[in-house]
């Protein structure tokens, strides 16, 4: 100690056994070099600890420092870099004494012994530098292989993106973790800045290429389908193998070396022993399962190699340190070849898998077009069936509304019905009137014709001449009224007949005013006839200029009566509701514009609300008290109106108000 | 004897004329015509004096005749009061039953029987 006052913060290592004791990192060295040769020698210094650094005491009292180590980053290291070694020189007799400070990460891993490992620097670097072919070839050929893997990672993701199956995903992420594996391993090009990244980093690579073989294989093999125990067996072991690539960083700082050396035998045994059991694996399945026996011909080298010839050389490895005797020429051949080896094995699984992968990729294809030539087929068939089905439908479709258009003459039948039973009172009371005048004026004429014969059989002299000739102006004049009455009872027979006749009239020129007349008076005393209480205030505005129109009248008729018998309703229900003060009135009114003869139907009933507007053209829809009304009447005076004559509704109305009909027939 | 004869049908004119062409030439009868109540009323209110039968359609529009009589018994009392006959071509009771309620003094029925007319127009003439 060259101060007491660090005293207290050195001691001497105690340990036993000569080793370290793991909960103290730091550790001091000190020896001292003579050199008893005439030349100046050059040695070296290999560390492979986490840090360390040595002093060298120079003749001016100061110190030479120098630092390296597995951690320090490449680039902050002194001497040789790649294989942390610190170079020195002694001059011939020099005696020198150095300081070596060494700082332990003991989850990289843990040193039995303290050993300090010193070399001729000429010779050192003729071994690992000058002579070092096989550090060149080395990283050529790997680099070569990991360009192939590359590219077969490609085709494989391609092909994964198209046929989907695992297989292809883990073949990929296998030649990924595989190739970055071995470039990282056998290469000094990777995160040389980052030593301690790459220590983590190594054991992800490997831990990735180890889980990815093995799910690759069992995704190939279908070992779940085959044998599920042992699949199972196979995806516990993918898992548990990840551990020792990290154990050292998750266990070793706090174990015991005992227990860290079963813990890393045991995780020895579980890594060695994968590539065995994959191994086993394929060889059985290719007895099992014989369409992957092409692929375990490609998988077959790169397992053996990994498994039987690392299995081996790891065992002579750990038989070396405890029997030198142990022959190891094998595992030292295999060790030298095994850059070479590892290029043929993988570039063999990569040629080989592809050109399986190339094959089912043809096979897919075929397939495929096999497939769309079926769907095609199928399609046809459906297309076939589909068009039966359709037919038959339709066939009952066809039944359905032949029975429905049945159904809808026989509604529109009734309807007709219907509404000539609601006619008849006011048909009867409207023959009545006319019937009357026919019966009176002919008897009126009866009496005149007697006081003619009268007044002939009176002598020439005492005939009145004049009384005679007035006589005969009126029975022409009541002659006139008898026919005029009797056409009206005529024209009233015939259009009852007409409106209760099923099949459709022919268009006729028809005068509309008169129409609409008619069966205003028709509606009124019908429903008059009903009901006794019954009255309205009745009002017509009929343009006399307006011309005949082609219709089918019979059926506008109908539609007319059908507002009417609708307005007088409306006026009805309003004077029962408000009384006496309530002056019921329906007005008719015709008119043209340019193209339209118009019959305006108005009342100043209880009026529509707009819900019942929307919905007061369809069938079926009334308002009034069930047995009141069939719901038909607007519906098919709707068809009527348009379908018929080409022309339109339009409703105007506001609730407790008026509704006003037009009715628009083209000129 | 002055007569209102209230109907929708305009050819009612022409008929009474003809029916009553001798009673209307010895002056025993004169009719006044009205085609509507509303008419009939306007024409109550002027010549209310000289009108002493009124006879009234039942079915017209605009105002029944049940409403005209109804009317006439309220606006015209003034001493003597007209006879109102109600005319009908519906011959039910209904119809009479109102026609007698509201104060009609007789209830015809379409046809008109005129000769029964003729001798209803006498008993009043001569009662009147």
């Amino acid at each position: 100690m060259s101060s007491p006052a660090y005293d207290a913060k050195f001691h001497i290592n105690t340990t036993k056994t000569k080793g370290y004791d793991y909960n103290i990192t730091t550790y001091w060295l000190r020896y001292q070099f003579k050199n008893t040769t005439p030349h100046p020698i050059k040695f070296t210094v290999a560390e492979g600890v986490a840090y360390a650094w040595i002093y060298k005491l120079k003749r001016n009292n100061t110190w030479d420092v120098k630092k390296t180590g597995v951690l320090v980053p490449y680039s902050q290291r002194d001497g040789l870099k790649s294989i942390k070694s610190l170079v020195f020189t002694l001059n011939p007799g020099e005696v020198t004494l150095f300081y070596e400070r060494n700082i332990f990460d003991f989850r990289l891993y843990k040193p039995k012994d303290f050993t300090v490992s010193i070399g001729f620097a000429d010779r050192v670097i003729k071994t690992n530098y000058i002579n070092n072919e096989e550090w060149y070839s080395k990283s050529i050929l790997t680099s070569i292989l990991f360009g192939v893997l590359l590219m077969a990672l490609v085709i494989n993701l391609l092909f994964y993106n198209v046929v989907r199956e695992k297989t292809y995903l883990f073949f990929s992420s296998f030649l990924l973790f595989c190739g970055l594996a071995l470039f990282n391993s056998s290469t000094d090009f990777m995160l040389l800045e980052y030593p301690l990244f790459r220590f983590i980093f190594t054991g992800l690579l490997f831990a990735g290429t180890f889980f990815s073989i093995m799910h690759f294989i069992r995704y190939y093999l279908d070992t779940k389908h085959y044998t599920p125990k042992w699949d199972k067996f196979l995806i516990i072991l993918s898992i548990l193998q990840i551990f020792p690539w990290f154990a050292n960083f998750l266990l070793a700082s706090t174990l015991s070396y005992k227990l860290y050396l079963i813990v890393s035998i045991l995780f020895s045994i579980i890594t060695y022993s994968y590539f065995p059991v994959i191994l086993i694996t394929i060889i059985v399945y290719f007895w099992i399962n014989k369409k992957s026996r092409v692929a375990i011909i490609a998988i077959f080298p790169s397992t053996f190699w990994l498994g039987i010839v690392y299995g081996y050389i790891f065992i002579v490895t750990v038989l070396y340190q405890y029997y030198p005797k142990i022959d190891t020429k094998l595992a030292s051949w295999a060790t030298s070849f095994d850059a070479s080896a590892k290029l043929i094995i993988f570039l063999w699984l990569t040629v080989v898998f592809s050109w399986i992968l190339f094959n089912r990729f043809q096979k897919l294809q075929k397939s495929l077009v096999d497939k769309e030539i079926e769907r095609n087929q199928l399609i046809e068939q459906q297309k076939v069936t589909l068009e039966n089905e359709v037919e038959a439908r339709t066939a009952e479709l066809k039944q359905s509304l032949s029975e429905l258009k049945t159904t809808q003459q026989q509604l529109i039948q009734s309807e007709k019905l219907a509404s000539l039973g609601e006619l008849t009172a006011g048909i009867a009371h409207e023959i009545q009137n006319p019937l009357n005048f026919v019966n009176n004026f002919s008897e009126v004429n009866k009496e005149l014709l007697e006081e003619i014969k009268l007044e002939r059989e009176k002598s020439i002299a005492d005939r009145d001449d004049a009384l005679e000739s007035e006589i005969i102006a009126d029975l022409v004049a009541n002659e006139e009224k008898i026919i005029y009455h009797g056409k009206r009872a005529d024209a009233i027979v015939k259009n009852m007949l007409q409106h209760s006749r099923n099949n459709t009239a022919e268009k006729q020129l028809t005068d509309i005013n008169a129409l609409a007349d008619e069966y205003f008076r028709l509606s009124y005393h019908g429903l008059r006839a009903k009901d006794k209480s019954f009255n309205s205030g009745m009002s017509t505005d009929l343009d006399p200029s307006l011309q005949m129109v082609n219709i089918i009248s019979q059926d506008v008729g109908r539609v007319l009566l059908n507002l009417f018998n609708n307005s007088f309703y409306a006026v009805q229900q309003r004077k029962k509701k408000e009384g006496e003060n309530y002056k019921p009135e329906v007005k008719v009114s015709t008119f043209a514009d340019s193209d339209f003869i118009k019959i305006k139907v108005t009342d100043n009933g209880t009026g529509i609300s707009d819900v019942v507007k929307s919905k007061i053209l369809q069938p079926f829809f009334t308002t009034k008290p069930t047995g009141e009304g069939t719901g038909l009447g607007l519906s098919l005076s709707y068809d009527i109106i348009t379908k018929s004559h080409g022309g339109k509704i339009d409703i105007d109305s506001r609730e407790g108000e008026f509704t006003e009909f037009t009715i628009s027939i083209p000129k | 004897m002055k007569i209102l004869v209230v109907d929708d049908e305009a050819d009612v004119k022409p008929l009474f004329v003809q029916r009553f062409r001798k009673e209307i030439k010895e002056h025993e009868i004169e009719f006044s015509f009205a085609l509507s109540g509303e008419e009939a009323l306007v024409y109550l209110k002027e010549h209310q004096q000289e009108i002493v039968l009124i006879l009234s359609d039942i079915n017209m529009p605009g105002m029944s005749g049940i409403e005209l009589l109804s009317k006439i018994r309220k606006d015209f009392i003034s001493p003597p009061p007209p006879v109102v006959m109600m005319i009908t071509a519906y011959s039910d009771e209904e119809n009479k039953r109102q026609a007698m309620e509201n104060g009609a003094n007789d209830f015809l029925t379409k046809p008109l029987d005129f000769n029964l007319l003729r001798e209803k127009f006498k008993t009043l003439n001569t009662n009147g």
